[in-house]
């Protein structure tokens, strides 16, 4: 496939940037910033992770990319998009009415996403085969033999056996695992140069996840597509991804390759998500180094670090009086920490 | 610790399922328990992990009487060393034995009434088992939420206005304030965030020590279980197919499903071998599960014996119970530790 080439041949570059992502939400209380200011760039056949607690913002952030917010989201900044599969000029997602044709051209064809609840993101009412046709006939064929030919390739890609049968049950006739290999086998049917997944693994058991994972990755190198890895789970990050970007309450606090943010972790709220988490291998009855407090409501903040309240490090009158900025720690680290930053000076002990 | 504070002897639980032949056709039954058996011994932690569906949930409401078991026994030592069978208790008795086993339940969201008071939703089990004064149960209350790390001052309140760590901690007192002897956690910190998760896991050991409390605490996460328990039970498709210490299991496990188990739990460290066990195929249907021993179809170990005949639990090593036919010839990867 031309496009499978075109792909491969550009590997490293940068497929997506977000740009000062803003979403703000109206609530009885005050508005709400969901998301507040997030950078950052995905390259081609490379897969970013984005990981935080619940609330965090990551799955919208994720779903703005493809415009399937909720409509109460304000969203503003830039997500330039620079597709190698038509010689189009690089495109800005949020400016596109959601409903608007281009980005339905794009939408399912060059990005494509996968969510975190197999049962409820499938149609109860029409077969798997029917629902994974639907794309393939937007996108790539209006012949419907040709687009049952494509998917039942793509069924016995991520490994379904028996294609032909399954391609006529309904959603409530597969177990967990199955269904999200039907989804991604959905998503990858029109061979997109993203895939966004959404918790691909959270609803699954952990041997199922170590084949949908395995699955995930021997697919990424077939297909060359990059990939936005959103999870809570370290442990996936590790497994899985090039780049992390770790985020809490809206903000993207710290971000690296993975081996870097592994070994060498800056942000005090990295250091503790890594210490509370217990490790296979790390001994009985350890004590857990838990974060105190819990998120706060991201409602009418006044300018400081939002992890101000929990963190063990934090200074009086710097941290709880103004924005951080992001420091640069190396080229590909960066931080958002007044630790790291020269508005306070130097590096800590 | 050697004293036992429960024993269960070959507990079994069908469920009834409706025939898909015909309306009015015989029920088929479903076995979710199969013949388990095990001993709990007083202020240790006994984990049971397993894939969803294996019957960790069940065995834990059957052992605090939320659902009925088909057959078997689950025999609790009283504080006067009396060996009673809790299954057969009946009224006034078994609502006095209540007060020592106690469950916590999975989802914080759900298990708390939205229309009680945190005081309320705490005080009753208090108010439903012992003649207490108003006063004294006020005075109860605030000391439990105190020692749980809930704020006092927010016990009017109602659910909606925690967050799910708060919560928990809610379930938490509300198990504590009858005193037991055995709290069952169900799952207890999977719906929690990771941060919060630590603090809860601490919490649960902090009061086990202050009380003397003996946990089962059921849990699907590896990671958890070896962190927080003594003993580990593996469970699957209903069976108990491992029984040991937690060391042992971990750092020697004697069934392919364990160690496929172990191995599937992806690490935080990107350095990590990557080569590893990946089970094919789904869990079976407990429904039509396959003959002989019911890993067997998934197990890279698998002889003909397998098939055919099922593996009893037998003692392969001090308290290293295990049912795979093959215990003692295979070797098998466990966790490294640091």
């Amino acid at each position: 496939m031309t496009t499978q080439t075109a792909q491969t041949a550009n590997k490293g570059q940068s497929l997506l940037s977000v740009q000062d992502l803003k979403i703000r939400i109206q609530m009885d209380k005050g508005v709400m910033h969901a998301v507040d200011g997030v950078d950052f760039e995905i390259k081609r056949g490379k897969t970013l992770g984005l990981v935080g607690e619940s609330g965090c913002g990551k799955s919208l952030t994720s779903r703005s990319i493809i415009g399937i917010n909720p409509k109460e989201c304000e969203t503003t900044g830039i997500i330039q998009y620079d597709s190698a599969m038509d010689s189009s000029e690089p495109l800005d997602l949020l400016s596109l009415h959601p409903n608007s044709k281009q980005i339905r051209s794009i939408r399912g064809r060059k990005i494509a996403m996968i969510f975190q609840e197999p049962m409820t993101a499938f149609s109860p009412m029409y077969t798997i085969g029917n629902q994974i046709m639907e794309a393939i006939r937007i996108h790539r064929t209006k012949n419907k033999k040709e687009a049952k030919k494509i998917a039942l390739e793509m069924l016995s890609k991520v490994g379904i056996s028996d294609q032909e049968k399954r391609f006529n049950q309904y959603p409530h006739e597969f177990s967990g695992g199955m269904r999200q290999r039907a989804m991604i086998s959905m998503a990858l049917s029109c061979n997109p140069e993203l895939l966004i997944a959404d918790e691909p693994t959270t609803a699954l058991d952990v041997t199922i996840q170590a084949q949908v994972l395995e699955l995930m990755k021997s697919l990424q190198q077939e297909f060359g597509m990059a990939i936005l890895l959103v999870t809570h789970d370290l442990g996936i990050i590790a497994q899985m991804c090039d780049e992390v970007a770790v985020m809490y309450l809206g903000k993207i606090v710290e971000q690296a390759p993975v081996r870097e943010l592994f070994s060498n972790p800056k942000h005090p709220y990295t250091k503790g998500l890594m210490k509370s988490m217990p490790r296979l291998g790390g001994g009985k009855g350890q004590r857990l180094d838990s974060i105190e407090g819990s998120v706060p409501m991201p409602i009418d903040m006044p300018p400081m670090c939002g992890f101000y309240d929990r963190c063990k490090d934090r200074i009086e009158g710097v941290c709880n009086a103004r924005a951080v900025r992001k420091t640069q720690i190396s080229e590909q680290h960066s931080v958002k920490c007044f630790l790291y930053s020269d508005e306070r000076g130097g590096e800590p002990q | 610790m050697t004293k036992p504070i429960l024993d269960v002897v070959s507990l079994n639980k069908d469920f009834q399922v409706k025939s898909k032949k015909a309306l009015f056709a015989k029920p088929n039954h479903v076995r979710v328990l199969d013949d388990i058996s095990f001993e709990l011994y007083e202020g240790e932690t006994l984990s049971i992990v397993g894939e969803s569906g294996c019957g960790k949930t069940t065995l834990g409401r059957c052992i605090v009487k939320g659902v009925s078991a088909s057959s078997g026994e689950v025999n609790y030592y009283t504080d006067q060393d009396e060996r009673v069978n809790f299954l057969k208790l009946k009224g006034k008795e078994a609502k006095r034995l209540r007060r020592d086993i106690q469950m916590i339940f999975q989802d914080p969201y759900s298990s708390l009434s939205p229309r009680m008071s945190v005081f309320d939703i705490i005080s009753e089990p208090l108010v439903a088992n012992f003649k207490l004064k108003r006063s004294e149960v006020e005075a109860k209350v605030t000391e439990i939420a105190e020692k749980t790390g809930l704020n006092a001052s927010y016990l009017m309140r109602y659910p909606h206005a925690f967050s799910g760590g708060q919560r928990q901690r809610i379930a938490i007192a509300r198990a504590l304030i009858t005193q037991p002897r055995l709290i069952v956690c169900d799952e207890a910190v999977s719906a929690l965030d990771v941060s919060i998760q630590a603090q809860i896991i601490n919490l649960l050991k902090d009061l086990q020590e202050q009380f003397k409390i003996t946990y089962i605490f059921i849990s699907h996460d590896l990671s958890i279980v070896q962190n927080i328990s003594d003993r580990v039970a593996v469970m699957h498709l209903g069976r108990i197919v491992e029984l040991a210490t937690t060391e042992s299991l971990f750092g020697d496990p004697k069934h392919p499903y364990t160690e496929a188990l172990m191995s599937a739990v992806p690490q935080p460290d990107p350095e990590a071998q990557k080569s590893r066990i990946i089970l094919e195929g789904e869990v079976p249907n407990p429904a039509n599960p396959p003959s002989g021993c019911h890993f067997h179809p998934r197990c890279a170990y698998r002889t003909e014996k397998c098939s055919q005949q099922a593996p009893e639990l037998r003692e392969v090593g001090e308290n290293h119970f295990v049912a795979c036919h093959y215990a003692e010839q295979l070797n098998l990867r466990g966790v490294q530790h640091d």
